[in-house]
């Protein structure tokens, strides 16, 4: 190893941090990503029924009748290596415009990744991108990392799962790694059946020419006048997929605006003592949410609490507990002797973790359940940081001297040979 | 209650049992240490394709927005950033890079205070009545008038008469002499009779001052404040913006009608100059003359 330290340390890094939801692709050294690309991608069958991968963020959104959108990654974990290599082509060269021939790639991986699916990322890293060096962290461990801290209980709350991960001394503890799917999508789950409760009726942003608008009232007692919306035809042929997909987006800008958890367990009475806050739909249209948008907010305290009318059967997963005791079960699974150093320094990472309310509300629960312990949830200062903690610690790790020996350089890898699944098990830990 | 049994996580396929931590070696508990310590990271420029929208999208540090904006157009009006949660302790180990609106709008949108004046009855009463609700510069010193006048005429009627002598130094500064003419402009209340005189036709040269002159020469009691010495050239509307700034004062100012400007002859006059020796007290609120010898 030792051998290789003199010329890789003057190669500079790059981070690529492959999501479910988005890839994010920057230098390291640097403290924030400078690339964030939507890991979905479209497909879209040729006339001679040959499939065509559209890897561009902005075409996905075009309305194109029998394009699917389809995403490389399943469960965290990267499946098609095709699209996958094209989006980081996308992402390397078109966008951050460099040459992975001179830089050193950071990959991140959650901490569940199989050892297959590391072999292959060793592999496309080396003979697809042709990279001098590679080395593989876990994104848990990049997360601790970013808030400087070695060991650290890491509540990923994704799109996909809400995953826990105890890190210890910079090694992710297998043992305490526990996951359910109540995540992002659930919360979307639940959004949708509010609509429909409402009875909204919610068109995508492609349909929409021109909102509704609202004219003031010229004086009082005039009312106000109000132009209504202009839509365009419905497109034939749009995919299931895509129309999910773009309704998907109206879901997201309701999570970011609208959405709040109770810092109590939920209560009619407490939550009609909230303002209420409105959401304007492509359209146009206003609606004001009170005491609903802290239902939803709800169920990732209460999974059962769900909207359950409304929602499809078998949305809410068997064995789904809430958050507060997936994170106490994760703590258990650990010796004793590290779990009040767990408690002492969670840390929520994932775009679902932004929402208002929550951290003070998992410290409340997470108080109950363990009265002996000191529990302290922690929060990067800037929702930015929060989004993209894992890329963040793979920025630091990569760019820290002491690490420099650790690369795994393409002449070991040349050298390995055929036991290439165990060599990335005991290089990249 | 008691927590229903936990979901297994997914089995890897190890090639070995799970792999014990490493023994912490010297390297390594290096590599902890200088984590721990932290480490500066330098900023960059971020294409975020993934914030949200409003207020956050978009190249960080970059004016110009990429065409994928536009097939995004916003739904919500409050920007979505909520700031974080409070209940441990803040630890960003690097300063910030990103426009942070956090949660800087998210009562939405701050409502603007109208410039120029807070009753929003008074509405300029310009010949030109503008369509445009009030948001650009050229507002009213004209609708902050009408305040003025009741305490205006209480004072000058001393320093009325010195008004005459005053002027011209003022008019001197202005180097344009079409809108000075011969007699005062400022149509002082107990001079009303001296505002008609003043010339109509001079080019109004801003939209803040037609007003003025047209109220004038209309002969209105309506009576303003003294105007500020009157710009030197034309109007160029927008008014540039530094005309607001102290250094251009003298030349184009207009300030709105937040000052209300009186002339220097509001000033209580000086001590007149006696001479001789100065006498000073002992000590301070001592009547006793100091004496040093």
């Amino acid at each position: 190893m030792s051998r290789n330290s003199a010329n890789i340390v003057e190669i500079p890094a790059l981070v690529i941090d492959p999501g479910t939801c988005w890839t994010r692709f920057g230098f390291a050294g640097e403290e924030s990503p400078e690339v964030i690309l939507p890991s979905n991608y479209g497909v879209l069958q040729g006339e001679n029924g040959e499939r065509k991968s559209i890897v561009d963020e902005l075409q996905i959104h075009a309305p194109i009748p029998g394009m699917e959108i389809t995403n490389g990654i399943n469960d965290g974990i990267i499946q098609d290596w095709e699209s996958t290599l094209q989006l980081w082509n996308r992402g390397l060269k078109d966008k951050l415009k460099v040459d992975p021939t001179e830089y050193a790639m950071m990959i991140t991986e959650p901490s569940w990744n199989t050892q297959s699916v590391r072999q292959q990322t060793m592999e496309t890293v080396f003979e697809q991108l042709h990279a001098p060096a590679f080395y593989l962290t876990k994104q848990a461990v990049c997360a601790a990392f970013a808030s400087n801290k070695a060991t650290a209980l890491i509540v990923d709350l994704g799109t996909d799962n809400t995953t826990v991960t105890p890190v210890v001394d910079g090694i992710a503890m297998r043992k305490g790694i526990v996951k359910q799917k109540i995540a992002g999508n659930f919360l979307n789950e639940n959004i949708k059946s509010l609509f429909s409760k409402m009875s909204i009726n919610v068109l995508p942003h492609y349909r929409v020419a021109r909102k509704s608008i609202v004219i003031e009232s010229s004086g009082p007692g005039n009312p106000e006048e109000v132009k209504p919306a202009v839509f365009y035809d419905s497109i034939d042929g749009l995919t299931d997929s895509y129309n999910d997909f773009q309704n998907k987006r109206i879901l997201e800008e309701w999570k970011e605006s609208v959405l709040e958890t109770l810092e109590f367990p939920f209560d009619e009475l407490k939550a009609s003592t909230k303002n209420p806050k409105h959401f304007e739909f492509p359209d146009g249209s206003n609606y004001q949410f009170g005491i609903d948008r802290f239902r939803v907010g709800e169920v990732l305290f209460n999974p059962s609490f769900a909207f359950r009318d409304n929602l499809p059967e078998n949305t809410v997963p068997e064995n789904a507990i809430e958050l507060h005791n997936l994170v106490y079960q994760s703590i258990l699974a650990c010796e004793s002797e590290i779990r009040s150093q767990l408690f002492s320094n969670i840390i929520l990472t994932g775009g679902t973790s932004l929402i208002p309310g929550l951290t003070e509300r998992l410290q409340f629960e997470l108080q109950r359940l363990a009265p002996g312990n000191r529990v302290n949830v922690h929060t990067s200062g800037d929702s930015i940081y929060r989004s993209n903690a894992s890329w963040l610690g793979g920025s630091i790790l990569a760019s820290l001297d002491n690490f420099q020996h650790l690369w795994v350089s393409k002449q070991e890898y040349d050298e390995v040979g055929v036991d290439r699944g165990l060599f990335v098990e005991k290089r990249c830990k | 209650m008691p927590p229903a049994p936990p979901p297994p996580p997914p089995a890897p396929a190890p090639a070995a049992a799970a792999p014990a931590p490493p023994p912490v070696t010297k390297d390594r508990s290096a590599l902890l240490n200088s984590i721990q310590k932290g480490t500066k990271l330098k900023k960059a420029q971020t294409n975020d394709r993934s914030a949200p929208i409003v207020g956050g999208g978009g190249v960080v540090g970059d004016a110009s927005k990429a065409g994928g904006r536009s097939t995004k157009p916003s739904g919500a009006p409050p920007v979505p950033m909520p700031t974080s949660g409070s209940a441990g302790t803040n630890e960003p180990p690097i300063p910030a890079s990103a426009p942070k609106l956090g949660g800087l709008f998210s009562q939405g949108m701050p409502k603007l205070r109208k410039v120029g004046n807070a009753s929003s009855a008074a509405s300029p009463p310009q010949p030109s009545k503008s369509s445009t609700p009030v948001s650009s510069p050229p507002p009213p010193p004209v609708s902050s008038a009408p305040p003025i006048p009741p305490s205006a005429p209480s004072i000058p009627s001393a320093p009325a008469p010195r008004v005459p002598t005053s002027l011209p130094q003022k008019i001197s500064r202005s180097p344009s002499p079409t809108k000075v003419p011969s007699s005062p402009p400022p149509p002082i209340p107990s001079a009303p009779s001296k505002a008609p005189p003043l010339p109509p036709q001079s080019a109004p040269p801003l939209g803040s001052h037609i007003p003025m002159s047209s109220r004038v020469s209309s002969g209105n009691s309506q009576t303003l404040p003294p105007p500020p010495p009157p710009p030197s050239h034309p109007p160029s509307s927008p008014i540039p913006a530094s005309s607001y700034t102290l250094q251009h004062r003298s030349d184009k100012v207009d300030d709105h009608g937040r000052f209300q400007f009186k002339d220097d002859s509001y000033l209580p006059q000086p001590r007149r100059f006696r001479g001789g020796p100065k006498i000073y007290r002992g000590s301070t609120g001592s009547t006793v003359p100091l004496r040093l010898d």
